[in-house]
């Protein structure tokens, strides 16, 4: 009971993945020992023999002890949120759910590349050929003007457009652009 | 028996066995008080959840009257010290929490549908208030306002 006690007392590493402390209790399902601890208590039979006992006297501390530590570790409010699922099951998965990311695996990693310029852009893949000229001026050159812009620049009257000329919309539109 | 050995004061008993016995005795008042919530939310019907009860037999030994006085006793005995460094703030916390955990679920019972829980709850409200809790308390904040708990 001792040692149960002291294996029981060993916290969950929080830098690790692993949450010992449940696995532990997990085994200890498994292999009966909750039980083998119950018919120790209560094998001494009538209410008399039980209270004279010197041994269960001087491990009932222990015996506190492996109780706080056993239970204590699930909070009532968690154990009953899952009424409809398996309760002991969601009991050992919630701890198992905290540290989990909660990032969904479809989404890319994200990589800062540094060009020889100093220029830094985020890219998702490391292979990818188009981060080679990310950050090159070349493109920014041949960059197209906007039509939008070009319409405000041009004047809307020339000098070879006579007053007396009729002319049809779709020419004013073309002499507008 | 753990409970004796604690209210006695046995050598055996350190501070640490009576905090982890004070806090287990609060985890089992929040189950209570947990299952009974959850089992009346998941009544549909609302006939059914007026029948909920509070399923009190697993903690029935945390509700007798020796029980309180365990709480009141440390709560008096913790505030009493001679001297100020004697005053150990985590055994205070701890039998503060189960005091907490006494006065949710003793709530929950006086708003409870069924008449029996609501006479519980009048009965264990008469054993439990003395008429100098709040000045214990408001020494004990006193004390534990400087210290830190662990």
């Amino acid at each position: 009971m001792v040692l149960i006690r002291n294996l029981l007392q060993i916290p969950n590493n929080d830098l690790d993945s692993a949450q010992l402390h449940e696995e532990f209790l997990v085994c200890m399902i498994r292999e009966e020992m909750f039980d083998s601890l119950l018919f120790f208590i209560q094998s001494e039979g009538n209410f008399g023999a039980y209270v004279e006992s010197k041994l269960l006297r001087k491990l009932d501390m222990v015996l506190l002890e492996i109780l706080f530590h056993t239970f204590t570790c699930f909070p009532p409010e968690k154990i009953f949120a899952g009424q409809k699922a398996n309760i002991g099951c969601d009991t050992f998965r919630f701890r198992r759910y905290e540290n989990v990311a909660t990032r969904n695996s479809r989404f890319q990693p994200n990589f800062q590349y540094k060009s020889s310029t100093g220029a830094k852009k985020i890219i998702h893949k490391l292979m990818d050929p188009r981060t080679v000229d990310v950050t090159s001026n070349v493109h920014q050159q041949k960059k197209p003007v906007s039509r939008a812009k070009a319409a405000k620049v041009q004047s809307l009257k020339h000098s070879y457009i006579e007053e007396n000329v009729t002319v049809s919309l779709s020419l004013v539109a073309a002499g507008c652009r | 028996m753990i409970f004796d050995a604690v209210y006695k004061e046995e050598p055996r008993v350190t501070q640490k066995h009576k905090i982890y016995y004070f806090l287990l005795c609060a985890w089992a008042i929040d189950m209570t008080r947990c299952k009974y919530q959850a089992a009346k939310e998941s009544a549909t019907d609302p006939h059914v959840r007026c029948m909920v009860e509070f399923d009190l037999s697993p903690i029935a030994q945390l509700m007798q009257f020796p029980h309180f006085e365990l709480i009141y006793k440390t709560l008096y005995q913790e505030v009493t010290r001679e001297k100020k460094k004697d005053f150990k703030v985590n055994t205070f916390n701890a039998d503060l929490m189960l005091f907490t955990e006494y006065l949710r679920i003793l709530t929950d019972m006086s708003v409870s549908m069924s008449m029996n829980d609501r006479k519980n709850s009048n009965a264990l409200m008469a054993h439990m208030f003395r008429h100098d809790i709040a000045k214990v308390l408001k020494e004990g904040f006193y004390l534990a306002g400087s210290e830190e708990v662990i």
